[in-house]
């Protein structure tokens, strides 16, 4: 068969069928149980945990903690990351030498 | 609409009471609102699953309270939230293959042969069996994916712009126009073969 496909004609035909749909009756034994349904779930607030509680305080503590990461980073910087063993190694080579050209002697 | 009719609480009010602990207070929104949200998901939703759905669209509402925002509108809102429970819901059957596919009898195809071979849209009138129409559209939506059956429903069927569409999915416009264009090929491919039987 060799029609056109007439995509317009048949959206139409569709549409309409979509549209053609029945009244549901809204019950008040569907809206009771939603409330039952409601009421059995804990307030959203609540919900959300014990972590919501600190929300506030969190935002508030941040301009203090970006004062403190500053402040940390300054004295890192200015700080010699060398450690102690690897100082005293560095004297005790030169003792070694020191010994070393005295005995020599 | 208007949120504040005389002197009933405004939508933004009741929402608060909720928010403060009054869960009672919901009571009104329901009221309020069941007739909208049930024309929406009966559009997208087989009859008996209905009122499960609506339902759960109140309750994800209720949920959801904290997240709506005094500029928004509580209608828009809360029709965002019932159409996604909807798109929900068709994802879960197609991922349950619950999705019921159905075949089109001989007396449908024919009708479909007739439908298509019709010239204008008095013709349509007359044509005026609903049934098979609308058992056409289910076998058509039974082959596409939930994204795409939300996408015909809301833009081709319902005739919502791109944007209102996103709007109540979440998604892009962009995403929604490719959505829109894929699944409008997709119904024209399956309803092709048909026709030509």
């Amino acid at each position: 068969m060799s029609r056109r496909f007439d995509w317009k004609i048949l959206k139409t035909l569709l549409r309409s069928a979509y549209h053609e749909e029945e009244d549901i009756p809204i019950s008040d034994h569907w809206r009771q149980q939603t409330m039952n349904r409601i009421r059995g779930l804990a307030p959203d607030r609540v919900r959300q945990g014990f972590a919501a509680l600190f929300e506030p305080f969190v935002w508030r503590l941040v301009p203090v903690t970006l004062a403190m990461i500053l402040a940390l980073s300054i004295a890192l910087s200015n700080f010699d990351l060398v450690s102690d063993s690897e100082v005293f190694r560095l004297f005790s080579y030169e003792l070694e030498d020191a010994y070393a050209f005295l005995d020599a002697d | 609409m208007p949120e504040r009719t005389s002197d009933k609480p405004s939508d933004m009010e009741i929402v608060q009471r909720v928010l403060n602990g009054d869960s009672e207070a919901f009571a009104e929104i329901l009221v309020r609102y069941e007739g909208h949200v049930f024309t929406v998901v009966r559009k997208h939703i087989p009859r008996h699953r209905v009122k499960e759905t609506a339902q759960e669209a109140f309750v994800r509402a209720y949920q959801s309270l904290h997240n709506f925002h005094r500029e928004d509108r509580f209608k828009q809102w809360l029709s965002a939230i019932a159409v996604r429970t909807c798109y929900d819901y068709w994802r879960k059957q197609y991922r349950n293959k619950e999705t019921p596919i159905s075949r089109l009898s001989e007396k449908q195809a024919e009708w479909l042969n007739h439908a298509v071979s019709l010239e204008s849209a008095s013709d349509i009138e007359a044509l005026g069996r609903r049934r098979e129409a609308r058992a056409l559209l289910d076998y058509a939506l039974a082959r596409i994916s939930a994204e795409d059956r939300m996408v015909v429903e809301l833009i081709h069927l319902e005739g919502l712009s791109v944007r209102e569409a996103a709007d109540l999915l979440g998604w892009s416009v962009a995403k929604t126009k490719v959505r829109a264009f894929r699944s409008r090929k997709k119904l024209q491919k399956i309803l092709t073969p048909i026709r030509r039987d």
